[in-house]
């Protein structure tokens, strides 16, 4: 009897050692992608897609398969709430080689806060990321809603970046306006803002394809600040004339 | 009753479409890395069933948080006390039922079931020491088996109701007074009494025990008593109506015979209740092997339970739930051992994608519950032990070990081979 019962006991561990055998291949595999290879052409023009907001545990799966299906970097700038969540998909982000920042850490209107609240919103959403991705540092914060002050920049202690193109993607069933408001617009060193969004995922495919074929370089922020002229730069991050937008 | 029902399964429905309502997101995320249909089976196993059934029952053992007294009775009562090479525990449980503080007469019946140890003599040991209104007799039962043994003894049943009792197990001085009160004052066919784990000081096995039956066979029974639908009235220590119990023919030669005859009475329509202050001190298996030996024959008394009356053919609405629930106890074993321990497994590599936040939800209602059934049994005023080791093996390695033998359990009864005796 007890013989049997180690024997039936081992074969349940032997099923369960099974089970998380094909479990974490099943995680690992996805996060043991290589990384998107890219050649760039610095003759070429190079656009830079972004994407706000998430993780989202039902979007930016799908946008980062996109991303991976067409070889095509990007740059997510992440709520540092909701990072919990999308632990998986943030160390995805990385290994693939997408470039991860700073979107704060619960979504608020930064003009709105004092200085120590904008400081607390970077700082939180920096500890978050650690615990994901050890040692990770945000080099950009991209303010939620585009809003900011000449206070902010100087409270938020990196760099803000912000966009060139407005994809205007939280639009429901808009998934022409979006891919026309980004693919008629663009122009070489552009900076597209989208969103971790149903319609975006639903139009992803279709507007770098496009862009590809248009012969545009789809690159993350960093390759693109690497391109850019000093003037360039400032334009984009950190705009010439202050506009507290809300 | 109905309306605390009514209340009951409202908490836990709300529970459930909360939980759902998290585990949607969650399901998404994790079945970008795992397949959807594996993911939804491990959360449903992890945390919507099990949170549906704890949250309904931390808040209906809540709304019967106050413990009933019912008026004394003194009317002659039957114990059967079955013993198989009991030696060692025999004379000590029939000295403890000679010495209740029962108002009437108690007749004990020891059925000496072909016994090969000196469990005879013990018994004639302590037969003559019966004062006024106690009888021991000897009864000798030559086909091995509970179920003989026990109908052996009901043969000679003469009273209106009548208790069983395992030769290992010790009742408090009051437990037959209050397990006769409960069952003359409502008239049920069967009640089961509150068992607690007797002199569990040798191993960490036994320790570990003292909280299976202190905080979730207490729990579980005290839900299900509560809606008159107590699943099992366990041998070890329930009271009886006669004149069901034979209705029912007695008991039946399997595994569980004790579930088999719970579930005809219920099948019935008959009522099964718990009495909480009526306690017995029951000797539990002090070895692995014999804890998940004993498990496995739990569970398979279960099955058996479950295959002679089918959920639907139980007698009252109540009942059919309870049995409906019995059959999620297969689904969350199957679920610990390939859901969750895997999932453990995974986040202890930093992949919460299957044990998450919804999961610990789950952990903190039965938290909750568990802590409250201690509370409750805490008021009742009846000393157990304590053992922090126990307890942390209870956590640890209880539940794995339970699922194991459980499922071990269900293959026998598929497989329809015959278990041991007990």
């Amino acid at each position: 009897m007890k013989r049997k019962n180690i024997c039936f006991a081992l074969f349940v561990l032997g099923l369960i050692a099974t089970v998380t055998a094909l479990l974490l291949w099943g995680v690992y595999s996805r996060l043991s992608r290589p990384p998107i290879t890219q050649t760039l052409d610095p003759d070429r023009p190079m656009v830079a897609l972004t994407f706000d907001d998430g993780p989202s545990p039902r979007y930016t799966p799908q946008i980062l398969d996109i991303l991976y299906q067409t070889q095509t970097p990007a740059t997510f700038f992440l709520v540092g709430e909701r990072m919990e969540g999308g632990r998986l998909l943030i160390r995805e982000m990385k290994a693939v080689g997408h470039q991860v920042e700073c979107h704060t850490y619960s979504h608020q209107n930064l003009s709105a806060l004092t200085g120590e609240e904008i400081r607390q919103e970077v700082a939180l959403a920096q500890e978050e990321v650690e615990k994901i991705l050890p040692g990770h540092k945000f080099r950009y914060l991209r303010p939620p809603y585009g809003s900011y002050t000449q206070k902010v920049e100087q409270e938020a202690g990196i760099t803000l970046a912000m966009w060139t193109v407005d994809s205007r993607d939280s639009e429901p069933g808009q998934e022409d306006k979006i891919y026309s408001n980004v693919v008629d617009h663009i122009k070489d060193g552009d900076v597209v803002v989208l969103h971790d969004c149903p319609e975006t995922a639903k139009v992803l495919e279709s507007i770098i394809l496009t862009l590809k074929e248009k012969g545009y370089q789809l690159v993350t922020l960093d390759q693109l600040a690497a391109r850019l002229t000093q003037e360039e730069k400032e334009a984009l991050i950190i705009p010439s004339t202050w506009k507290g937008k809300s | 009753m109905k309306g605390k029902f009514a209340a009951t399964m409202i908490f836990a429905g709300v529970w459930l479409g909360l939980s759902i309502w998290f585990a949607i997101g969650w399901a998404r995320e994790a079945s970008c890395y795992l397949p959807a249909a594996y993911v939804w089976w491990a959360i449903i196993g992890l945390a919507l069933l099990p949170g549906f059934m704890m949250s309904g029952m931390f808040f209906s053992n809540l709304l019967h948080w106050k413990c009933r007294t019912y008026p004394h009775t003194g009317q002659d009562t039957t114990v059967i006390l079955c013993a198989h090479n009991e030696e060692g525990t025999v004379a000590r449980t029939i000295q403890g039922i000679l010495d209740q503080d029962y108002l009437g007469k108690i007749r004990v019946l020891v059925v000496d079931n072909a016994s090969t140890d000196r469990t005879r003599s013990e018994i004639f040991r302590v037969k003559d020491l019966a004062g006024e209104n106690r009888q021991v007799e000897y009864l000798y039962c030559a086909q091995k088996g509970k179920a003989h043994a026990l109908n052996t003894g009901l043969a000679q049943v003469e009273t209106a109701y009548f208790i069983t009792v395992d030769a290992d197990t010790y009742l408090e001085k009051n437990a037959v007074q209050r397990i006769m009160d409960h069952i003359n004052a409502r008239q049920s066919a069967c009640v089961a009494g509150n068992l607690f784990v007797d002199r569990p000081t040798r191993t960490l096995c036994a320790k570990m025990q003292i909280y299976d039956y202190l905080m979730s066979i207490a729990a579980i029974k005290r839900f299900q008593g509560s809606y008159r639908s107590t699943l099992v009235a366990q041998g070890a220590f329930s009271a009886y109506s006669t004149q069901a119990v034979r209705q029912a023919g007695g008991w039946q030669d399997r595994m569980g015979e004790d579930i088999v005859l719970t579930y005809q009475l219920l099948e019935k329509g008959l009522p099964s209740t718990y009495e909480p202050r009526a306690v017995g001190y029951t000797t539990v298996p002090q070895t692995w092997n014999g804890l998940y030996n004993q498990r496995k024959r739990w569970a398979i008394g279960m099955l058996e339970g479950l295959s002679q009356v089918k959920p639907w053919q139980q007698g009252s609405f109540f009942a059919c739930h309870f049995t409906c629930l019995n059959v999620g106890v297969i689904y969350l074993d199957l679920a610990f051992l390939l859901g969750f321990i895997p999932g453990l497994v995974l986040a202890c590599m930093g992949c919460f994608c299957l044990v998450g936040a919804l999961t610990i939800f789950t952990v903190a209602v039965g938290a909750l519950l568990s802590a409250a059934v201690y509370l409750y049994q805490k008021k009742l005023g009846i000393p157990f032990h304590n053992s922090l080791p126990g307890f942390i093996a209870f956590l640890l390695v209880f539940q794995g070990l339970q699922s194991t033998a459980a499922l071990h359990g269900y293959m026998i009864h598929l497989f329809r081979r015959k278990g041991e005796w007990k």
